[in-house]
C-alpha cells in the first residue's frame, strides 16, 4: 500500500482520470473530494442512496417490533 | 471468505452483548454509532443489531454464510481501513434484513450488496458496499 502526506488542498491524482483532494481537515475528520469521470463507480454505503433507504426501510422499533419509518 | 460452521458460533457468542462501534454510523442513520448484537429470541438465527444510543432502533440481521452458505464477496482495502483492516477469519459479516410477516417461517429480504463487517480483534463494523455489488442486490429474497 503507498501512503502519502497530503496538506490541505493538495491532492492526488490517480491515473490518468482521478483526482482526489483534501478539501479540509478538522481534527480527526478529513473531508476529501474527488473528481471521476461519470462511470468510475465511488462506492462508499454512506453516500449510496440505495444503502441508506434499504436501511431506512429496514429499521425496526424495537419496542413493538414495527417498522420505524411508516 | 468463509468460516466454518463451529467457529461461527463461538464467534457470534464473541459478539453478543458487545457493543460495536461503527465510526461511521449506519448509512441513513449518520448519528448512531454504537450497536449490540442481542439474540432475536422469537427467531434464534437472527441477531438485533440494537443501537445503544436509542434502545428503540434496530435492525434484523442474520450472520451472512448461515443464510446463504456460497456467499462470494471482495472488498476493497480502502472500506476496510476504517475498522482496521482485520484479515479473514477475524470478522463476521451479517446481512440487514427486512422481515415479512404473517408466516411461520422467516420471510422477506436481505440486502447482500451491503453487508455489515464487524472485526472481532477491535470491535468495529461497518456497512460496505462489495466490490462484486453486481452479483448480489439490496434485495435478495430468503425464506427460512
Amino acid at each position: 500500500m503507498l501512503v502519502i502526506s497530503r496538506k490541505e488542498g493538495e491532492a492526488v491524482k490517480l491515473a490518468d482520470n482521478i483526482e482526489v483532494i483534501v478539501v479540509s481537515i478538522d481534527g480527526q475528520r478529513v473531508r476529501l473530494g474527488i473528481k471521476a469521470p461519470k462511470d468510475v463507480k465511488i462506492l462508499r454505503a454512506e453516500l449510496d442512496p440505495t444503502t441508506i433507504q434499504t436501511n431506512q426501510k429496514a429499521a425496526v422499533n424495537l419496542d413493538d417490533k414495527t417498522p420505524l419509518m411508516p | 471468505m468463509s468460516p466454518s460452521e463451529t467457529n461461527l458460533e463461538t464467534f457470534e457468542k464473541e459478539i453478543q452483548d458487545k457493543t460495536i462501534l461503527f465510526p461511521l454510523g449506519i448509512p441513513g442513520f449518520p448519528t448512531h454509532h454504537r450497536f449490540i448484537f442481542v439474540q432475536n429470541e422469537e427467531r434464534p438465527p437472527l441477531f438485533w443489531l440494537q443501537s445503544v444510543d436509542d434502545e428503540k432502533l434496530g435492525f434484523a440481521v442474520i450472520e451472512a454464510f448461515r443464510l446463504k452458505k456460497d456467499y462470494y464477496f471482495e472488498v476493497e482495502d480502502t472500506d476496510m481501513i476504517s475498522i482496521g483492516s482485520p484479515k479473514e477469519g477475524e470478522c463476521m459479516v451479517y446481512f440487514v434484513l427486512c422481515i415479512q410477516d404473517g408466516s411461520d417461517k422467516i420471510k422477506g429480504e436481505a440486502n447482500m450488496r451491503a453487508p455489515i463487517i464487524v472485526n472481532l480483534k477491535n470491535k468495529l463494523g461497518r456497512q460496505i458496499i462489495i466490490r462484486n455489488d453486481a452479483q448480489y442486490s439490496e434485495a435478495e429474497a430468503f425464506e427460512i
